[in-house]
Parts: structure tokens; sequence; C-alpha cells
């Protein structure tokens, strides 16, 4: 190698050397704990708690508010595991060949709290799926006979 | 060895590097699958498979790659692992794009947007880092590995002359830089194992702590301790103190000299091949010709010049003995001339 050549070579290795461990140590300590969501900011404007479920795996809890002329719902998403799907739609329906024509309403990623609003409140026959949409197959059905008031 | 576009001799050996290679890039393939499908079968689809073991093999291959360099620098043991090095860097981007494809299938090309702008949209978290788009980091160092991969050929090397070619090829840093990065996020991001991240990290600090040593190294190397001149001859060490067959570097003036002792003889010619400045002084003699280390380019040490039909030349220097130490007289003689050995 010729000399300014080393050099040059000399000048990156040491500049690497100091930036890429520490870069690598603040994205290792900046995984977040609980994913942050950017459907709702406060929680404390959905104040009650409709019903829920709670298994190792997930928390799911269906919130409502009642403003002046409507009445709003949210479902919650407390993803406690992590998700080995490469990726995650969310369907609610009566059975699987229900969802097919449906919209999900929404997306899960990695664990953390996630919230969707919810157009109608959960029907009385209405279970959620976890859908691979890659796989196209549901992975995961929470029965909503198992869905009940939890507060 | 500018005769035709094909400067490697020593075929053989090539062979031999390529089949060990592929037999190896086989052997973590399988390793890799077989352990994948014992721990994970029933979650895993096949194109997943296929993403983390061509990823983790480009990754690992770029290891390997990055570390021959430094390695080749401080013994001389691995200089046979640099010969050839660049099938291995041709390889590995052919590994990568393997990856990249099937990722860009997979998590791009459901929705109806196009797959590439989907790449760089589903994720516009640009100002955080743990969740930052990785992947759009793998994408630009994939297009880096592709153009050194498309220009690795000495007819590149030929057009684009050694300096241009060469910064061009220092890219892979900037492109290593950001695979960690792409890596370190995606697993991150992802939920993956810590093992991923303790052998990445293992393999950062080797190839920083490699490319320090070789290069602090290289740095004392062939600089004299006191500069003791007479008549313009300069001196420099006693015969024994070189192998033979083999050379001892010395910069003076700003020129760099490979003295070489053989049959009994010494000759002094500059340090840098004309192919690409690969350090002469690190070769040896093959076939009574100065061969270089890095691609096998070839000079007589009398006269600096490739053997016919080769064109290539290298300046060369004169020498004394004077009461067995070797003085070298720092002036180069235009590239090619001949000087007869000095006789020992
Ligand atoms: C267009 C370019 C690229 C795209 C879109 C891409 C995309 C991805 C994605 C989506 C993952 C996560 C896969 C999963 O675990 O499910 C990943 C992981 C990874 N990528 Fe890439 N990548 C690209 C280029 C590269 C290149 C050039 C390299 C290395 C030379 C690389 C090395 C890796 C490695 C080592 C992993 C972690 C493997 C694992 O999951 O076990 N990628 N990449
Ligand atoms: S043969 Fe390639 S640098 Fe000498």
């Amino acid at each position: 190698m010729i000399l300014s050549l080393q050099k040059r070579h000399r000048l990156i290795w040491t500049v690497f050397a100091i930036v890429l461990p520490l870069l690598f140590v603040w994205s290792y300590l900046s995984i977040p704990t609980t994913a942050n969501n950017p459907t709702i900011e406060d929680y404390s404007l959905l104040p009650i708690v409709h019903n829920g479920i709670e298994n190792d795996d997930f928390r799911i809890i269906e919130r409502k508010i009642e403003l002046e002329f409507d009445i709003n719902y949210q479902l919650e998403f407390i993803v406690k595991k992590p998700i080995r799907q490469a990726a995650t739609l969310i369907f609610i329906g009566e059975n699987e060949a229900d969802i097919k024509d449906k919209a999900p309403i929404g997306q899960l990623f990695s664990k953390g709290n996630y919230s969707f609003p919810l157009f109608d409140p959960l029907q009385k026959n209405d279970n959620i799926y976890l859908y691979n949409p890659i796989t196209k197959k549901v992975f995961y059905t929470i029965k909503n006979n198992s869905i009940t008031p939890i507060q | 060895m500018s005769a035709t576009y094909q400067p490697v001799l020593w075929n053989r050996q090539k062979k031999i590097y390529d089949w060990v290679m592929f037999g190896l890039i086989i052997l973590f393939l399988a390793i890799f699958i077989g352990v994948s499908l014992v721990l994970f079968g029933d979650k895993i689809t096949g194109e997943t498979l296929i993403i983390r073991a061509f990823g983790s093999l480009a990754i690992t291959m770029l290891h390997i790659i990055l570390m021959i360099g430094p390695l080749a620098r401080l013994n001389k043991k691995f200089l046979p692992l640099l010969y050839n090095r660049r099938h291995l860097g041709v390889t590995m981007f052919f590994m990568a794009s393997i990856h990249g494809v099937f990722s860009i299938l997979q998590f791009h090309s459901m929705g109806d947007i196009n797959p590439l702008v989907s790449l760089f949209t589903s994720n516009v978290n640009y100002a955080t880092l743990a969740e930052f788009p990785f992947q759009v980091l793998g994408f630009f160092s994939l297009i880096i590995l592709f153009l050194m991969a498309a220009t690795s050929h000495d007819f590149w090397l030929k057009n684009l002359s050694p300096k241009v070619w060469k910064t061009l090829h220092l890219l892979v840093y900037l492109a290593y830089a950001m695979l960690i990065f792409h890596v370190m996020l995606g697993v991150i991001q992802l939920e993956k194992s810590p093992l991923i991240v303790i052998l990445l990290g293992i393999g950062m600090l080797t190839v920083i702590g490699l490319h320090l040593a070789a290069g602090y190294r290289q740095k004392q190397l062939g600089y004299l301790k006191e500069q003791v001149e007479k008549d313009g001859f300069v001196k420099v060490c006693t015969p024994d103190d070189i192998e033979d067959n083999r050379a001892k570097l010395v910069h003076l003036n700003g020129e760099s000299i490979a003295i070489f002792k053989y049959e009994n003889k010494l000759s002094a010619i500059n340090n840098f091949c004309k192919h690409q400045n690969g350090s002469l002084s690190e070769g040896k003699f093959v076939n009574g010709c100065i061969t270089c280390p890095w691609h096998g380019y070839q000079y007589l040490a009398h006269n600096g010049s490739s053997p016919p039909p080769f064109t290539e030349k290298v300046a060369t220097y004169h020498l004394q003995l004077i009461d067995n130490e070797i003085w070298v007289n720092p002036t180069p003689e235009p590239e090619g001339t001949a000087i007869e050995p000095v006789l020992l």
C-alpha cells in the first residue's frame, strides 16, 4: 500500500474505533421496553374499561369514551412476548372465513403497547384473530367468550 | 501482466481457493438452516429462513474479507488468503443480494406500491435510533457492494486508474459501518436473540482491532533509526538481516525501496507493484522472479521489469556493500533500468 493510502486507512479505522462501539452501545441501550404508540398519547382520555382479557401473551382491553354527542371505542393491545411472525394484522370477526372481506383494525410489531380505534364495540360473537398476511394464516385466536369485564 | 487482463498466475492455487470457499459456504448454509429448523421449524417460513441464512452468511464473509488484509500485514502466514480475496468479495455480494432480494419480495412486494418505494417509506422514523429504518442501510450497502463487485475486474482497474479504483474500494468501510447497524437495529426491532448482538460486537471489535494493530505496526516498518549518509548512499542493514529470497523495506526521501537478497546477490527496486500498489517487499522469489504477494504480478530483480510478454516496470536503485553493510542510493533510476546486482 502506498503511504498516503496507509494513512487514510489508519485515519478511517481510528475514527471507526471510537464511533462504531459508541453507536453500537447506544443503539443497544435505546431498545424500547415498550413500543411508543402514535395513536393515543394520553390514556386518561379513555378512562372507561369496557372489557378485556389477559393471558401470558397479551393483555387486551377494550376502552370506551363517552363524548357529548357520541361514544368512541378503542382496543388496546399490550404485547407481552415477542410475536415470532414476519407480519401481524389484527382482525375482528365471527369466524375465520368472515375476516376475509374485512379490513384489519391494525398491525402489531414488537413487544409493547398499541391502541386502535374501533368503529363498533366488540360484539358478543366476535373473536380477535391475529393473521400473518405472508403465510396467509391465522396464527392466534382470542375467543370472544374469554373476553370478559376485568375491572 | 497487461498483455492480457488475466493478471493472476498460480492457477491451481486459485482453483483450490475457490473450491474451499464454496465448500465452506455450503457448510455454513447447511448448519444454519439445520439449526434453525430444529429450533424454530414450526414457526419459520422458507423465505424467512433464506433471508436469515444468506444475510448471516454475507455478513460473516464480509468480516472474514476485512480481516484478511490486516492479518496478512501482521503475519506473512496469512498472505495466501489475500491472494484471490476478490473472488471472496464478489461471492459475498451475490450471497448478500439473495438476502436483499428475498427481503424486498417478502416485506415490500405484497402491497400495491412499488417495492422500492415501500422500502423507503414503510418506516420513516429516520430521526430515532431504535426505530431507524434499518433496511435502508442494507439497501445502500448492497449498492456499494454491487459497485465494487462490478468493478472488481482488472479491466476497470486499468480504466479507472489504481488511485480512483482504490478510493472506490475504500467505500467498503462505509458499507461495513452501515451493515453493522443494519443488523444491529434489525435485531433490536425484530426482537431476535441477543446472541446475534454479541457475535456482531465481537466481530466488529476484532475487525477494528486488527486494522489498528496492522496500521500502527506498518507505520513503524521501514524507517531507519538513524540515517547515516555518505556520497549519496544511506546505510541500511547487513545482508544477514535479510532472509534468502525475501526483501527488506526502507523509506528514504519519500521513496519506498525493497532490497532483495537472492542467489547470493542483492538488488533494490521500488516497493509498489504496478497492479494495485501491493507491497513487493512482502513478496518473495517464485520461479526466479520477485512475486507480488497480493495477486502474483512478477518482476525481475535486476531491472524491475516484468518478464516478457508483460510490460510493467518499476524504478530501480543502486546498492553498495561496504564492510558487510548494505548502502542504498535513494535516487531512483527510471523505471525498468537494469542495474548490476551486488554480489555477496
Ligand atoms: C436491499 C438490501 C437489504 C434489505 C432490504 C435487507 C432486509 C433485511 C431484513 C428485513 C432483515 C430482517 C430479517 C428477519 O430476521 O426476518 C435483515 C436482517 C439481516 N440482514 Fe439485511 N437487508 C439488505 C441488505 C443486507 C446486506 C447487504 C447484508 C450483509 C452483507 C445484510 C445482512 C443482514 C443480516 C446479517 C441480518 C440478520 C440476520 C438474521 O435475521 O438472522 N443485509 N435484512
Ligand atoms: S499483483 Fe496486484 S498489487 Fe501486485
